[in-house]
């Protein structure tokens, strides 16, 4: 017994030199990869990082904007430091600065309203150190929705294979699949939409892929359970594209569009798209009525990308004079002149009343094409896409954010937010103080979520792209990032519900498009 | 007693113990017939059909990094898959494939040689050889997938370890087998049907309460549904590039026939083996043939066993080669050879093997390659009709034609021909549109170094940058790939490059889809049809001087017989540095002077629309007359002298445009 006794003191010993050993062998590496800091050599520059997030306005419950330091060096360190709390530290030896999520947590809830100041440290392989200069990171005081919902898919020309539409953590890294494609034969699904950002109930919109049999059409998800929603009439008989929410969740309005896509042959991006025929329409989910009023449904007009103000009395979309089959409007030669207004129609939801559609924005004055109108849930703003001309400014270079003040009409480009290339599908945090939106600008071919600050004053600020837990993940993603939705919570998706009312037929599945007869009088 | 190694005669005792042991041992593993069959197979693997004529049909992209590994953890027989992918990749460099394949095959007939001896301990006989022969004759399709033969190893391998271990385990033997079959079929997939049938086979015959054996249909059957439970229930977030099929039953409805043929001969083979074996047992000594082996007696003791042996091998290896040359398509190789050359511009070489390939395999898309290599070897103008011509002088996105080899991805195939097309023609938008498309169908390690190259030539170095960044993680060109990101890192735009310089010289500067392209109003999304033609047309518009627009344009009207256009376009030929105007374009201009204009064709000079036609085009031309005489109306007969008179535009014009 007492041998036993003895032998187990010896190995508790062992143990603990052992562990105390190995934690002061750290410790040692710790502090020996920081030697020599002080001495550091000041750069005279900014940091080479990527992605860029040197600058931004980061929310206070985003996750760890990790990044990659692309200067040569043999050990990098960085040292992020706030008014409050201890600073974060961290080493690597190939460039991959990845923050431990607790201390990036408790460094950003301790600092919020502050700035963070970041420095850069790269060592040398003649082992010195060099000093970069510090960048600010400015932690908001507004959160941002803790959720982001969008669509993933291949960089699409017209055929695609695969997409899925996800929900991210923005607090965290965690990612999880709520619907792909594989799952019901290739089919395509896209254009979910939220009632004011709250993740129930939500709208999902899907088209057949290869097997035909998947129905084209809206499918309705609340109370835990999907079901396929009649849009088409016999005077709109395609499927809904675009779809708004009414902030009392009882109306949509949507889009019913006929476009087509083509190829360009010069120019940087090749894909064009021109829309033929384009009208919107109003879903009634208390009575499953579709109604289109002249006023948003002109037969001489087409009309898209409806979006209803914050407060329900004004419905925004986009609107231009309907060409096609009307004027001798060629769509292969003549999709540069096509230029959308923004407008804006009263409407009372008691009794069911529309104003007149009145423009806002003019293509004539600006210019530019007027597009994707979304209105700030606190009911200041609208946010819209600009670009040189067309209806879809994903595929548009030219395309930058713009602001419009609803109180006064005055709106102004987003200079820090936008790029040189295409910006759209923006939309709005709960509390009006973030966008989130696709941009092309990484590489001009897929597009990749992007967030920015608005503060109070309307002044947006630099935008960041969607943080990975591996700084490197978009250097080699080919995947294209669209329609992002903030949201406050995490959708939940029952999904044998939502599969069951996939391959369900469609209520208004009687109801096609006609075959176009005109093809013959085609110009050659 | 001495220490060891002092007492030389127990030491050299001991040394001859373990030279016997691994002589034994090596014989195991390598007896002479395996052997026999392996050199064999290997001989009809790199001489018959190619690895890479294999690689070509069959590879796609396979990136050698965790993230690309990781999709293939994800649905039953994936990592065979895996696997498979990763022996393509040897395959692309030749030889390197064949010796893998030639393992891989070791791997299965040692496996199933073992396992049978275990089945039936009198011996295995020649029960083995039918897979074997299986083996050599399916490996002697292109399109035969290679995760069939990987996947058969797996289950073989799994087998022999079972019957091998499995009678320590005593009760627990239902669980093992259970584990077993989870374990092989979410790493073989199909193949497990294999490895269950042949365990089970074993375990029927073999001693063993009925309810064990019962046991072991259960354990399959929950074994293999508790897998698909396990990884259904595991919803990924991410798939890199592979996104297996979500579909029941997955794994069998993507076994083809002839990996069903392999797959079944094993098992077959086993209860042949093992029923004979049960047979044995049960029969009296008189009962047992001439030439049985009595249980407990070796066969080497029967009389004439040694030349028995002798000619079951010869038997055996005759077989062999029987299959191997039943099923090796050497016309198919030729032609899989001659797209492989194309994709790595070995022009010389395509050419070299369009002579070889016969009329009833000449398609669409061997024109197509056969046109790309006369015009980069600039001989394009002059010997185009000495190969067989027809339809267009490139692929037709939407049809692929007469003649096309059925097991390839048509569709991606000829998008990516286009791609490469366009991009050669500096139409970069339209060559990215079709790369793409073929990218999606069908991801390659061709069509990514294709968007690379149109994103260099187009100045998205971010975009280039992004495609490299994938490409580098492949066997081929990922050396290309890394060669390119290192020229881009600091620079600012693109490093100037021979072949990126000349695609955006030939960049199109005008918009010219409304001339190029049809718009449809489809329904649902409308659309456009494209025109091959008038995007050269177009092109060459636009640069008069652009060599390839031109050629690739006077193709084209040359196929269709269209001399008015070729005399049109005649007198551009001035712009490009031909010696003289090509012999082809004045057999085309002879030919409308002489049916069009109604001219004859006289002594002297002769002009065509300002271009003077050459003398000894002229002559054959009179030669030609001569030789008709009064039969100028005889299509079939002009075209015949044309021939022989070489007169090659002739020939074709006159044979009915489609040529022998």
């Amino acid at each position: 017994m007492g041998r036993l006794t003895v032998g187990k003191l010896q190995g508790g010993l062992i143990a603990v030199l052992l562990i105390g050993g190995l934690l002061a062998a750290a410790a040692w590496w710790d502090r020996r990869g920081g030697e020599g800091l002080s001495d550091a050599t000041p750069a005279g520059r900014l940091p080479r990082i990527r992605p860029d997030y040197i600058g931004i306005v980061a929310p206070p419950n985003i996750a760890p904007l990790n990044f990659l330091i692309e200067e040569p060096g043999a050990a990098y360190r960085v040292r992020v430091a706030g008014d409050e709390g201890p600073p974060l530290e961290v080493h690597s030896s190939d460039g991959r600065i990845q923050f431990p999520l607790a201390a990036w947590k408790s460094l950003l809830a301790q600092n919020r309203g502050r700035t963070l100041s970041v420095e850069v440290f790269v060592k040398d392989h003649d082992r010195a150190w060099r000093h970069f200069d510090a960048f600010p990171w400015k932690v908001a005081e507004e959160q941002i929705d803790p959720y982001l919902v969008y669509r993933v898919l291949d960089a699409v020309f017209d055929y695609y294979k695969h997409l899925g539409v996800y929900q991210r953590h923005l607090e965290s890294f965690e990612e999880r699949c709520l619907l792909f494609n594989s799952d019901f034969r290739r089919g395509c699904v896209n254009c979910h939409s939220f009632v004011g950002n709250c993740p129930a109930p939500f709208l999902i919109h899907t088209r057949p892929g290869p097997d035909e049999s998947i129905a084209a059409g809206p499918i309705w998800v609340h109370g835990g359970k999907a079901v396929r929603v009649a849009t088409r009439t016999e005077a709109m008989p395609r499927a809904a594209f675009v779809t708004s929410w009414h902030p009392s969740g009882e109306l949509a309005a949507f889009c019913v569009n006929w476009f087509g896509q083509f190829m360009r042959a010069t120019g940087a991006e090749p894909r064009e798209v021109v829309d033929l025929e384009s009208d919107l329409a109003i879903l009634d989910f208390r009575t499953g009525q579709v109604a289109a009023p002249r006023g948003i449904a002109d037969p001489d007009r087409l009309e898209t990308f409806p979006s209803w103000s914050a407060d329900g009395k004004h419905l925004f979309f986009s609107s231009t004079p309907r060409r096609w089959m009307k004027t001798d409007f060629d769509p292969l030669k003549d999709f540069r002149e096509v230029k959308y207004d923004l407008m804006g129609i009263a409407y009372d939801f008691a009794d069911n009343r529309w104003g007149e559609p009145e423009v806002l924005l003019s293509a004539a004055a600006t210019g530019k094409s007027v597009l994707q109108p979304r209105a700030s849930p606190d009911g200041r703003y609208l946010l819209f896409c600009m670009a040189d001309y067309g209806p879809f400014p994903a595929f548009q270079e030219s395309s930058d954010l713009g602001l419009m003040d609803l109180a006064d009409r005055s709106w102004r480009r987003l200079d820090k937010a936008s790029s040189r290339r295409s910006e759209s599908w923006h939309c709005w945090s709960s509390n009006s103080r973030w966008i989130v939106f696709s941009s092309r600008r990484d590489n001009g071919l897929v597009a990749r979520p992007y967030i920015a600050y608005l503060d109070r004053s309307g002044q947006d600020h630099k935008a960041f792209v969607l943080p990975q837990r591996d700084p490197r993940f978009y250097d080699a993603c080919l995947h294209t990032y669209n329609i992002p939705e903030l949201v406050t919570g995490p959708v939940a998706l029952p999904e044998k519900e939502l599969l069951d009312a996939i391959f369900s037929p469609a209520p208004d599945a009687g109801i096609a498009p006609p075959a176009w007869s005109g093809l013959n009088d085609l110009p050659e | 007693m001495l220490p060891f190694g002092w007492e030389g005669g127990v030491a050299e005792g001991l040394a001859r113990r373990v030279r016997a042991a691994r002589i034994e041992a090596m014989a195991r593993l390598f007896p002479a017939r395996v052997i026999l069959f392996l050199v064999l197979f290997a001989w009809h693997v790199e001489v018959a059909v190619d690895p890479r004529c294999v690689a070509f049909v069959q590879s796609e992209l396979f990136l050698w990094n965790l993230g690309y590994f990781r999709d293939f953890l994800l649905a039953p027989g994936d990592l065979c898959d895996w696997l498979a992918g990763a022996v393509l990749q040897a395959c692309r460099f030749g030889w390197p494939g064949t010796v893998i394949l030639t393992a891989i095959a070791w791997l299965i007939l040692i496996s199933t040689l073992e396992y049978l001896k275990r089945i039936s301990p009198s011996g295995a006989g020649a029960a083995w050889m039918a897979p074997a022969l299986v083996l050599i004759a399916v490996h002697g399709r292109h399109e035969y997938a290679i995760s069939a033969s990987v996947g058969a190893a797996m289950a073989m391998a799994a087998a022999l370890a079972y019957v091998e271990f499995s009678p320590r385990w005593g009760r627990w033997r239902i669980v093992g087998f259970t584990a077993m079959c989870a374990l092989v079929y979410s790493t073989a997939g199909a193949a497990f049907y294999v490895f269950a049938l042949c365990a089970m086979i074993h375990d029927f015959y073999g001693p063993g309460r009925w309810w064990m054996k019962a046991g072991c249909v259960l354990g399959a059957i929950t074994g293999r549904f508790l897998v698909d439970a396990l990884l259904g229930s595991l919803r990924p977030s991410w798939f890199f590039l592979h996104v297996p099929v979500a579909a029941g039953f997955a794994a069998e409805q993507s076994l083809g026939r002839f990996a069903a043929a392999l797959y079944a001969s094993f098992p077959l083979c086993a209860l042949l083996v093992a029923d004979r074996a049960a047979q044995r047992r049960r029969a009296t000594p008189a009962e047992l043939r001439p030439g049985d082996v009595h249980p407990g007696s070796s066969r080497s003791n029967v009389p004439g066993a040694r030349l028995r042996w002798m000619a079951a091998t010869v038997l055996f290896a005759a077989g062999a080669a029987l299959a191997g040359w039943t099923a090796a398509r050497p016309q198919v190789r030729t032609v899989l050879a001659l797209h492989a050359s194309a994709d790595g511009e070995q022009w010389d070489e395509v050419l070299r093997l369009a002579g070889r390939v016969g009329p009833e395999w000449y398609s669409q898309y061997v024109v197509h390659d056969v046109n790309m290599a006369l015009y980069h070897v600039g001989r394009m103008p002059y010997d185009m009709f000495a190969y067989r011509q027809f339809a267009s002088p490139v692929v037709v996105a939407t049809h692929p034609g007469p003649n096309a080899l059925p097991f390839l991805d048509l569709d991606a195939l000829a998008l990516r021909k286009l791609g490469d097309f366009h991009f050669h023609l500096g139409r970069l938008n339209d060559a990215e549109y079709y790369a793409h498309e073929s990218f999606v169908r069908r991801p390659t390690a061709e069509c990514l170094r294709l968007l690379a190259r149109i994103a260099l030539a187009k100045d998205e170095v971010e975009q280039a940058r992004a495609f490299l960044s994938v490409l580098r993680d492949d066997g081929v060109h990922g050396a290309w790939a890394e060669d390119w990101l290192g020229r881009l890192r600091g620079a600012a735009g693109v490093p100037l490059d021979a072949e990126i310089a000349s695609a955006r010289l030939l960049r199109l500067a005008e918009e010219d889809v409304h001339l190029t392209a049809k718009f449809v109003a489809n329904p649902i999304i409308a659309g456009r049809t494209v025109s091959t033609r008038k995007q050269i047309a177009s092109a060459l518009r636009q640069n008069p001087r652009h060599r390839m627009a031109f050629e690739f344009l006077m193709a084209g009207y040359l196929i269709d017989a269209n001399v008015a256009e070729v005399v049109g376009l005649l007198p551009m030929a001035a712009n490009f540095s031909y010696p003289a105007i090509p012999p082809l374009y004045e057999e085309a201009a002879m030919i409308h002077a002489r049916v069009y204009e109604r001219r004859e064709t006289t002594d002297g000079p002769m002009q065509v629309n300002g271009c003077t036609i050459r003398e000894e085009t002229i002559r054959k031309v009179r030669a030609l007359d001569a030789a008709l005489g009064s039969r100028t109306a005889d299509a079939k007969e002009t075209a015949r002298l044309a021939k022989e008179i070489g007169l090659p535009y002739f020939h074709f014009y006159y044979h009915g445009r489609w040529g022998d």
